[in-house]
């Protein structure tokens, strides 16, 4: 017996515009008071007319172009009607027929992970579900209720949980890259449904398939690579236990459990018929020209992919150019300071930099003096590692120049060879017995290079002193 | 004209599912007559040949409303809540959607 999970993912994203999909309520409702962003649009009052945040539909657009798919020049938006509280009007307007973005596609792991759509829609309220007086009861806000929100929809290409945690931390990361959302799971601004079932071939060569299976309520990227692993699990054991095969109508929905780390039963998935899509007469089409696509396209900027590939051309390892890639607001800054320059030990030094001292500090770009870096780095042979770290975060800190620093810590060393060499004579005739020991062992040429230290006042440059002893006694 | 087609029971008992309705056994049957004359009046509109005619979702002919991304007053809390049935703390305030049992 052979069982390949098939998993599809839905995600949803809201973006960080700063009014509302369909009005001009504050979009912002994280920590906001509750009910306190409503309007008679977003709270589905009878008269209300929506009218399209022209803003959402092009950063819409913007992912589904970053994603590889291709524009539907005219779209509309459909209602998709079904009754729960969280959702006044008893429908949300979404798009259905003619998404704005179609057809694209994201590479995880060098697997093709097709993309079915991404298309606008709008958030609904949020529901909270407490106990008051011993009576179970549902509370509403509807702060969220309208906020713009964008589903991205893949085909069932995903066959393991750890490919679906990837593929959402790749587009989390893209999201970001394009400035359109937080995209966080935590807070909810991006939340994932995965939808599983199995694909099993028989040791009698048949391929049955168990019931499809929504997952609701996933709230981290943990809690959707558990649930989905908890679900194949599950599938397995009721079709082991009753054969049950997948049909056109048992679909279900299964909320996540984060708690219990499992999956229960929550409703019968409704059919789409079963929410009557419809054109929203409310809301004329929508044309969006080749030029006016083209106009959006430009504004994506140097995705982490291609960021990842000119890294690597500038010398720095898969590990460093990865890790700078994965935030652009690191990206930015490695990208400021490098000025253009194509010099792989500078890209190099960079790169140490921002992950050796600066880790320390919360990186502020404004305070970012690139000229201060250049000149650590061209003095770098006259500094030794702690003074370049020290002159680096004092620089920074204080903004002054790390040379004039440098100078007056007394941090440059000398890097000049006939000073060396004058002290170099100096040891090598205040100490005969290490220099005889030297000729029978020249290991012990550490107690010379130390002692011309000690000479030089600390300022010689440890490397070339031993460089130069060396050469004296050959 | 199409066949006309009657509702059966199970499918009337969906519907109403679908509108929150709670019906009788009693309501279901009077319902499933009146609705199957309903639908087959209007399936006297697929008889029409549309071949060569664009879906009409709108009739006004516009096209490309938007509204620029900017922030317009809110109502207040105690407005929005003005016309709840019940309310709660600042929330509106429902019979519970998600009851314990279901788990």
């Amino acid at each position: 017996m052979k069982i390949t999970p098939i998993i599809g993912l839905e995600t949803h994203v809201e973006l960080k515009t700063k009014s509302k999909m369909f009005c001009g309520c504050d979009a912002s409702h994280f920590h906001a008071e509750p009910n306190t962003h409503t309007c008679p649009v977003c709270l589905g009052l009878p008269g209300a007319l929506p009218v399209p945040n022209r803003t959402a539909c092009e950063w819409d657009i913007k992912l589904g172009l970053a994603l590889h798919c291709s524009v539907n020049q005219s779209s509309f938006f459909e209602r998709k009607n079904y009754f729960y509280p969280d959702l006044p009007k008893g429908y949300q307007i979404t798009q259905y027929q003619k998404p704005f973005t179609v057809n694209g596609y994201l590479d995880v792991d060098g697997e093709r992970i097709r993309i079915n759509r991404a298309h606008m829609e709008e958030d609904t309220g949020k529901s909270q579900h407490v106990t008051l007086d011993l009576q179970e009861m549902t509370l509403i806000d509807y702060n969220r209720s309208g906020v713009p929100l964008v589903e991205i929809v893949t085909e069932p290409d995903i066959h393991s949980s750890a490919i679906a945690k990837k593929y959402l931390l790749k587009l989390q990361q893209l999201i970001r890259y394009l400035g359109i959302s937080d995209a966080d799971i935590e807070k909810g601004s991006m939340r994932c449904e995965p939808t599983v079932n199995l694909q099993i071939d028989t040791d009698d060569g048949r391929t049955v398939y168990t019931p499809l299976a929504e997952i609701k309520n996933v709230a981290s990227l943990t809690g959707a690579e558990s649930a989905i692993e908890y679900e194949i699990q599950r599938q397995l054991a009721e079709w082991q236990k009753n054969y049950v095969e997948k049909s056109a109508t048992n679909k279900t929905t299964r909320g996540w459990d984060a708690e219990k780390s499992v999956t229960f039963l929550q409703r019968e998935k409704e059919g789409s018929a079963d929410y009557r899509y419809f054109p929203e007469p409310d809301i004329p089409p929508m044309e969006f020209s080749a030029v006016e696509i083209e106009a959006i396209r430009i504004t994506i900027p140097e995705l982490p992919e291609e960021k990842m590939a000119k890294y690597k051309s500038l010398g720095l390892s898969d590990y460093d150019a990865n890790l700078i890639a994965d935030d652009i607001f690191i990206a930015g800054i490695f990208e400021h300071i490098l000025n253009n320059s194509s010099d792989k030990d500078y890209a190099k030094f960079i790169a140490n930099m921002l992950f050796g001292p600066l880790r320390t500090v919360q990186l502020d770009p404004k305070k970012i003096n690139r000229d201060s870096f250049k000149k650590i780095f061209e003095n770098r042979r006259n500094l030794n590692s702690n003074s370049i770290k020290q002159l680096l975060l004092d620089s920074y800190q204080s903004g002054q120049d790390p040379l004039t620093l440098a100078e007056e810590k007394n941090l440059l060393q000398v890097s000049d060879t006939s000073q060396i060499e004058k002290f170099a004579k100096q040891v090598i005739e205040a100490n005969p017995k290490a220099v005889a020991d030297y000729q029978k062992n020249p290991n012990s040429i550490g107690f010379l290079v130390g002692q011309l230290m000690k000479v030089s006042g600390g300022a010689a440059n440890p490397q070339l002193a031993r460089e130069v002893l060396e050469k004296l006694l050959k | 004209m199409t066949d006309s087609k009657k509702l059966t029971a199970a499918e009337v008992q969906h519907i109403a599912r679908l509108a929150r309705l709670p019906l009788s056994d009693d309501e279901i049957s009077r319902l499933a007559a009146q609705l199957s004359e309903t639908t087959n009046y209007i399936n006297v509109l697929q008889e029409l040949n549309t071949t060569d005619i664009l879906p009409t979702a709108q009739v006004n002919h516009k096209k490309n409303v938007f509204r620029s991304d900017e922030i317009q007053p809110s109502l207040t809390q105690q407005q929005a809540l003005s016309t709840a049935k019940d309310t709660f703390d600042g929330f509106f305030k429902t019979e519970a959607t998600i009851t314990k049992n279901n788990h």
